[in-house]
This record gives structure tokens, sequence and C-alpha cells, in this order.
């Protein structure tokens, strides 16, 4: 169809300023700020899907935009919901929505609506249509209202009941007031779309990296697919062009080539069809994908690295490559929850499975010994909190920790006894430490009864007034691990860090009582908010932050745990899959698919793992070399080795006063064979030397004279 | 500088002192820090980006010509030239300190004199990272003090600082982005549960801010004690903010404004605060 309107040109300068335009010739940019277009391939990356009771096919039948539509047969109760992820737009100006749907029978329903990302209020093109055999056009100019940080997410739902829906033809792009009525943007021939094969996309050690590509519409003879590579350490490398046939409808897949593809890091495939001309045919469309340093074989009880995460297969199967060892319930599943587990009284639902297949995967768990049921608690509320208040009688709470201790004995035998009981507005209302101290009494009480070989954790404290008065109300006596939460944004590892004065004071408050037990960062994270960093070429900085920074502040997040003392920490969390651009805890993009801070700490687990902490070197004052003593045959060293964790305390380069010793092996934050460092930076780099290299590694770094360096 | 106005400056810097809590060996640390800065401004030895902690970094200085110049720690010690516009004249001293606690921030101003009588007021928030636990700057803003504006004049900038009070009260924190100047930014938190929230990035501060007033919105925001210093470019205010929160945690803060004028408008490039409370 021939585009008799424009799109205003300002709008490619705007787009490409935000990395949605191709800047090379032959590219055909036809103003739409949406990757979505021709529904035929599928979502294409940072979408969010949700639904159920459908499927989705290519039509390959001529459309109202010839071969190419999204066919979505719905059953009885069908549905789906479209999140496009976050666009920066410009307020004040008309937008047009445009978007061909059809279905048969009649009667699928559709709506479609334009947020604001922060407040997820609806601003423009809230409408609704029913579907009839015919192909329609939703046809919507607006003049946005401002969002609070300039960008917007579109949703488009859909529902229907044993009818097929037919969609196409989706253009959201800045125009005149009304265009004309018969305007048409200029339409792409075709859509692609790119996925992971490995579950979250992520690889272990050599691997190979492969995606599948899906490719819908009306292709000419010789059209290709070209795919370009990105990776977290720089490289950009052409993949060979995949011939494509002319069916309307190619499935394929491919695997990662080059020098860069053996790599660790994450990668970003960024692919687009092509014509013969090389003139495009589709939107760029991406995913990504990770390679991960083999992990420290599982199970591995002493690890330091711990996540919460659904117990499904993929989620773990993902979880597992990347090095993480402990699973925190919690609720990424709340499968321990007495609130969950046992909605009427004697009414005991079980989750065997689930527990059973993690722990296949080489996972150990630690459960949660918390909340109660409405009916036993009295809460009124509804939702989320509604199982999060004090427990009514004792000995309910005591039926239910025999019953959950004694039935998972054996799979479980670490138990957390409740989640962040200081907070007495939400997860522990009517609580105070006397009430938290007798249910933790209890609950140590007949878990060591069922199961003597149980480690209990508990006090879970955030707020120093916690700890301090579940410990003077008798509490010392009836925990192993003492557990804290803690979401800090600041970038750890540095002496004295907000991680390493928690531990020194909690075991301080404890001395008072006896000899401090071990503790235990049972929950926490780089920050609250969706600043974790996202390696979409689209992703909006002012929302999702700095993917490197959030690299290095994960890592170091874990190794100022390691530094500290303390047994492991538990990230929160991956449990959840929101639209890009988000503001959530979840570490993770739609699909799911990964944010580079896990590779940096798969990375961190690969060195460190089943290694010793020994101490901390200072090179300079504003350096931190933590030495760490590996006994195990690992893929960088057999017969034991010493790794030493090198960075900068701060944020600035700070140089080495001397050089690293020859025979040290060097590895950057993804784990790559890399040059000796003559600096020290915000990022961890590895160095790992055996024997006389070990020993000349550690002079190397011994602390400097006084007055070398400020 | 005229003695009317230099005297109200010493009020207005000693009822800030009031609130000061410290224990000698602070007061010694503080001062020894300080004597430093006092060389490094007027001999550039020791260099002044040695001075500052690697945890972040916000340098601000004044020429008295309408303008400023901003750095962060790298740059100063990288780039000669943004390092000279921190110079004092030779012989310049500090006439006046004061100094207050924050969680482990510390915070004070000091008033420098040069031989020829000319003045400079410097605004610094410090953390005890230095070698021995010795403190270092993390935030220093020196401008000349002889021309500083009434606290009537000063007025607009305090308002910019007085949002806060109101959107935490409202939890309104995105209607903050505003106000908050976009490079170099350093927000720093000292937080009653030992935390030390550092940002360099204000759309993240803003981000995680708005999170936290969401989950924890306080029933009481009250600013009092507010005194402002500003030469209509560069403005440092003070002041305490109750502002009890499950999250921030309990307890008065202490804080410290530096605000930039760009474009007419005030903006926020460094904020310090903390409890009070000690552990």
């Amino acid at each position: 169809m021939q585009a008799r309107f424009r799109p205003l040109p300002v709008l490619f300068v705007i787009t490409a300023a935000f990395g949605m335009a191709q800047a090379q010739s032959g590219v055909l940019f036809n103003g739409n700020e949406l990757g979505l277009e021709r529904f035929g391939a599928g979502v294409p990356g940072g979408w969010l899907l949700d639904g159920n009771d459908f499927t989705w096919e290519a039509e390959t039948g001529p459309g109202r935009l010839g071969p190419g539509a999204g066919r979505i047969p719905f059953g009885g109760n069908g549905r789906i919901e479209l999140t496009s992820p976050a666009r920066r737009l410009e307020h004040g100006r008309p937008y047009t929505l445009l978007l061909w749907f059809r279905s048969e029978p009649a009667g699928a329903a559709l709506s479609v609506s334009l947020h604001d990302n922060e407040t997820r209020q609806s601003l423009a093109f809230e409408q609704t249509a029913t579907a009839t055999p015919e192909w329609q056009q939703l046809r919507i100019t607006r003049t946005l209202r401002e969002a609070v940080k300039g960008c917007y997410y579109l949703r488009l739902s859909a529902k229907g009941a044993n009818t097929t829906l037919w969609l196409d033809g989706l253009w959201l792009g800045a125009t005149e007031a009304e265009p004309p009525a018969d305007w048409q943007p200029a339409w792409h021939a075709a859509a692609v779309a790119v996925a992971p094969e490995a579950p979250w996309g992520v690889v272990a050690g050599n691997g190979p990296l492969c995606y599948r590509v899906r490719v819908a519409g009306a292709l000419a003879p010789g059209a290709r697919l070209e795919t370009r590579v990105i990776s977290t350490s720089g490289e950009s490398a052409g993949q060979p062009a995949l011939p494509l046939d002319t069916t309307g409808s190619w499935t394929g897949t491919a695997e990662i080539s080059g020098d860069s593809a053996n790599r660790f890091g994450m990668f970003r495939v960024e692919a687009t069809v092509v014509d013969p001309s090389g003139t495009t045919l589709s939107p760029m469309t991406e995913t990504l994908l990770a390679r991960a340093p083999e992990p420290f074989p599982a199970p591995f009880r002493d690890s330091y690295f711990g996540i919460h995460v659904k117990l499904t297969a993929p989620d773990l199967e993902a979880m597992a490559r990347l090095g993480y060892k402990w699973l925190r319930i919690h609720d990424a599943s709340g499968i321990t929850k007495w609130g969950l587990i046992e909605p009427e009284p004697g009414r005991w639902l079980w989750h065997d499975d689930e527990v059973a297949l993690a722990r296949e995967k080489g996972f150990f768990i630690l459960g949660m010994l918390d909340s109660a049921p409405p009916w036993e608690s009295g809460a009124q509320e509804e939702g989320y909190f509604s199982i999060y208040s004090v427990p009514k009688d004792p000995e309910n709470w005591r039926n239910y920790v025999r019953r959950v201790v004694a039935h998972y004995k054996g799979a479980i035998d670490d138990w957390e006894v409740w989640n962040e009981p200081w907070n007495p507005m939400g997860f522990f209302k009517g609580g105070n430490p006397q009430r938290y101290t007798e249910l933790l009494t209890i609950a140590f009480t007949e878990t060591k009864a069922i199961n003597p070989g149980a480690v209990l954790v508990g006090i879970d404290t955030w707020p120093p007034y916690w700890d301090a008065m579940t410990l003077a109300a008798g509490a010392y006596d009836y925990y192993d691990v003492l557990s804290f939460h803690r979401y800090d944004p600041g970038m750890h590892g540095y002496p004295n860090d907000p991680i390493d004065r928690i531990a020194k004071r909690l075991r301080k408050a404890q001395e008072k009582y006896g000899t401090p037990k071990p503790l235990l960062f049972s929950e926490g994270g780089p920050d609250v908010t969706v600043f974790h960093g996202s390696f979409f070429s689209f992703a909006e900085p002012a929302l999702t932050g700095d993917w490197s920074w959030c690299a290095d502040q994960y890592a170091r997040m874990y190794l100022s745990t390691i530094a500290s003392g303390v047994q492991r920490f538990f990230a929160y969390s991956v449990h959840n899959h929101t639209h890009h651009g988000h503001s959530t805890h979840m570490m993770v993009e739609p699909g799911p698919l990964l944010r580079p801070l896990h590779l940096t700490v798969a990375a961190l687990a690969h060195f460190v793992d089943g290694a010793d902490y020994v101490e901390r070197l200072q090179p300079a004052h504003d350096i931190s070399a933590h030495v760490f003593a590996q006994p195990h045959d690992r893929p960088y060293a057999t017969g034991g080795c010493t790794v030493v964790v090198l960075h900068a305390n701060g944020l600035d380069p700070e140089p080495l006063p001397r050089p690293v010793p020859e025979g040290v092996a060097c590895y950057d934050r993804w784990g790559n064979p890399n040059a000796p460092p003559t600096e020290a930076l915000r990022s961890p780099v590895y160095l790992v030397a055996a024997g006389d290299a070990a020993v000349a590694l550690t002079s190397a770094l011994a602390p400097a004279g006084p007055g070398s360096q400020p | 500088m005229p003695r009317k106005s230099l005297v109200c400056l010493f009020v207005c810097l000693t009822c800030a002192g009031a609130w000061a809590q410290m224990f000698p060996e602070e007061r010694d640390g503080l001062n020894a820090l300080l004597d430093q800065v006092e060389r490094s401004l007027t001999t550039q030895t020791p260099p002044l980006w040695s001075l500052f902690s690697p945890l972040g970094s916000l340098a601000i200085a004044g020429n008295g010509e309408g303008s400023c110049t901003t750095a962060r720690r790298d740059e100063l010690r990288r780039n000669p030239g943004a390092a000279a516009a921190f110079a004092l004249p030779p012989g310049a001293r500090a006439t006046f300190r004061v100094f207050e606690t924050a969680r482990e921030l510390r915070m004070g101003q000091v008033i420098f004199e040069s031989p020829e009588k000319k003045h400079w007021l410097a605004t610094f928030a410090a953390l005890p990272d230095g070698p021995g636990d010795a403190y270092r700057l993390t935030a220093l803003c020196v401008f000349p003090a002889d021309q500083l504006l009434s606290a009537g004049a000063s007025q607009d900038a305090v308002s910019v600082v007085k949002e806060w009070e109101r959107v935490v009260r409202d939890g309104q924190m995105v209607e903050l982005r505003r106000h908050l100047y976009p490079e170099p930014f350093l927000g720093i938190l000292g937080k009653g549960g030992m935390e030390l929230f550092l940002y360099v990035d204000p759309e993240r501060y803003i981000t995680m801010a708005r999170y936290v007033v969401e989950v924890g919105r306080p029933e009481v925001s009250e600013m009092s004690g507010l005194h402002v210093c500003s030469n209509g470019v560069i403005a440092a205010v003070t002041g305490t903010w109750k502002a009890p929160n499950v999250v921030f945690g309990l307890g008065d803060y202490r804080f410290t404004a530096l605000l930039l004028k760009t474009d007419g408008a005030w903006k926020v490039a460094g904020l310090f605060m903390g409890t009070q409370t000690q552990y």
C-alpha cells in the first residue's frame, strides 16, 4: 500500500536517538513507534504476552495487508493481552493508532489503550471494538497528554469464545492532527520474531547459542534474514544471512557464529528481513541470549548464591546455569506458607512435584514458616497481604509447623520463620517482637523435634530496633542462623560498606546473649525499582538505568556478602515478568529474558563458589583485592588455586601500585580471559594463580607503604 | 563583605551548628580534613581530588561572575583546568567552621577569608571512608560570599527544597524530577537501618524515592530551621526534615542541599541527609 501521507520527519530524529530507527541505507522507517506491526511472526522481544486458551499462527493466505497477519484461534475462554515496551513519545502532539482486525465467526472483542509508564493511568486511545468477519481498521488520532517520565506503553487485549481472530497492521506514530481518511503508512511486507532456544536464553560453558526465527508475510524471491549480534563486551558482528522462502511463513533455527560467540556475557540478536536489493521488508526485531561460565557443580550446600524464582523447569534450569544454588520460596511460589497451603481447616495443599523438581536440579530450598490463613487470623482484607496477620492461636501455628516440617523433611531442611516480621503495617500485622519470639520459639522447638538436623533461620531483621527487641524478648536460643534483609542502591564491596556494618552490628547485638550465630542475607537487592539495566537496544535509560553499572553493582553486592562473612545472599527476584520499563523488583525482561547483571554474578559464582574467603588485601586504600582459596578442580585451574577478585572501592579507576606478576591468568567481569589490569575499576575482575605465581600475586597486592596513595 | 552581612552569615551558620552532636574525635577528624581542604584550595597540595571519596563526589565552584564549575573526583584528578577553578588566593584561611552529624554523613560549612579580606563560603559533606577511617569529602561547594543575597531574596531556592516536604506528604515524588540537576548529581541518604543510599543518577534517585514513599508514606513531613546562603547562582540550604517512615527509618533528618540556577530555575545538584540516630 502506497503512503500518501508522510509521518512527521522530526520523529525520525527523535526515534533514532533512542535506537529505534536503523541508520543504514535501504532501511524503511515508516514512523511506527512499535516493533510489532505485522502479527504473523509472533511477539517481538520486549513485548509482554499473557493469555490463555489460544494459539498463534501466521496467516499465509491473502489478508488486508497481504499474507502475514496473525491468526489467533481462541478456545472456549480465549484471551490474549499484549503490552508493549515503554517508549518515549512526545506529549502535546498528535499521534495516530492503527490496527486491522477481523474474527470468524464475529464476536471477538478488542480493547486498546496507551498508558503512562509511571502511573499506569490510561492517557490515550482507550477504545473497544467487536470484530466481524470483514476486516476493520481501528483508527484513532489523539494529542498525547504528558506522562510523568515521558514514556508510554500500549496495551492491546482481545478475548473470544470459539472464534478465530486475525490481527494485522499495528501502527503508532506522530501524524498531523487528522490524517486523511484514506491515508495508510508504508506497511512492511513482512514480520520477523526471534527467540532463544535455551530457557531464558542462557547456556552455560561452551554450548551453542541458538535462536529460533519466525518470518511471516509476503517475501520476494531471494529475500533473506540479516542478523547482527552485539555483545556486552562491546563487539558487534554480522551473522551469515539466512535465505527465506516465499511461502509466507518460514521458521528456522540459527546459531550465533564468530569469535565473539564463544565469549561469556550477553548477546543481543537484531534481525531484519531484506529483499535481494537490501531494502528492509520488516521492522528490526531483537532478542537476548546469554553465555555463562560453567557453574560450580550442584548440589552445593555451602554456596554463597541464592535467588527467588518460581519452581518451574525452565526457570530452574536457567537459574542453575547461572550458578545460583539456593532458592528462598517466599512469594516466588508460596508453597510452604500457611496462609496458602491450608485454605480451610484441615485441607492441606502440598507441592511435592515442584520441590522434587528443584532438588533434582540441584537446588537447596530455604522454606518459609510464615503467614496465617485468614480463617485462622481473622484478617478481613483481600489480596496479597490477607495472609500476613499474626495467628490468633499459637497452638494452630504449632500444628502448621509440625505438618509442614514433617511433610517436607529431607526435601526442605532449612526454614526461615516469617518474612519481614519487623513490618507491623504489612507482613506482620498485629505483631510485635514478643509475639514474634513466641512464634519463633514454637517453630524452633517443633522443627528440631521432627527434624533434628534442620536449620532454623530467625529474626529476619531490617531496622535495628527489631533485632534488639526480639533478642531482648528471648529469641537468641531459638534460631540457628540470624537473617536480615537489605535493599541498597550503593556500589558495595568496599571495606566497612553497609552490608559489612550491618553484619558487625548483628554480631555485636548477639554478643550480649551468647556467641554470635551465623548470618544470612535472606532477601534484598541492588534496588527496589527497575534500575537493573537492560540490554535491549530500545531500553530507555531514564527507566531502566545503566546496565553496565547495575552489572557491577549486583556482583559486588554478593561479593560484599561473602567478604562480610555472611553465609549467602538471596536476591529478590526473578519470579514475575512485567512489561519492559515497568518499575519493579523483578530483575528480568518479559519472555523471560535475562538482564546483564545475572551474568556478572554467574562469573563471580564460577570463580568463588566452592572457595574459602581468605582476606581482603588493599594494595592502595581505594582498591580491594578479595583473596579466595579454591581447593576444587575448576575449568580455570586444577589442583587448587588462589582466586583474587579485584575492584576499585568506589566508582573511579585506581592505578595498581604494582603490576600483576607473570603466570597470573586474568579474566574480565563476565569471565572472559583478559589482559592483566593496570588499574582497578568499578567492575570486578578475576586473577587466578597457583603455586609461586599465587605467592607473587598476593605480594603484589599487599598493602602499599604509607604515603603511596591518599 | 559588609560587616552586617558577615554577622548574619555567622549567626546563620552558628544556628545551624547548634544541631551538631558530635564526639570529640569526630570533630578532630573533620578539622583534619578541613585543614587539608584549606591547604589544597590555597596551595593545590594535596591535590583536591585526593580529598574526595570515590564512592560518589560532587564539586562546585562559583567564579563570582554568575557562573560555576562542576566536577566529580575523577575529573578533578584528570583535568587540571577543572581543579584550578577551585583555587583560593594564597594565604586564605578558614575563619569559621561549623559541623553536624547525619548518620554516616558529616556536613558543615566554612568561611574562608583572604588577606585582602575577601570571603568564600564552603559547604561540604563527608564520609569516614579514608585511610584509618579518616573523613573524605563527598561534596564541596565553594563560592564567593561577599555578595550574598539576603535570605528573603533567596527564598526561591528554599522553595525548591520545600518541595521535598510537600511531595513526600502528598506521595508525589516524581514531581521532584524537574528540580533535579541532571549531571553531576549526588544524593546521599544515611538511613537509620545503616544503609547508605548513594545516587549519582537523578532518575534513579527519583524512582527509588517514589517507591519508598509509596510503600511507607510518612504521616508527617515537616521542614524546620531552614537556612540559605546564595549568591544568585549557587545556593546552599540546610535544615531539619521530620519524615518518619518505615522504609526511610525513624527520626529527624539533617540535610544539606546544594542548588544551581540554570535557565532561571534552581535545581538540586547535591542532597545530603541522614538521621541523627546512632547505633
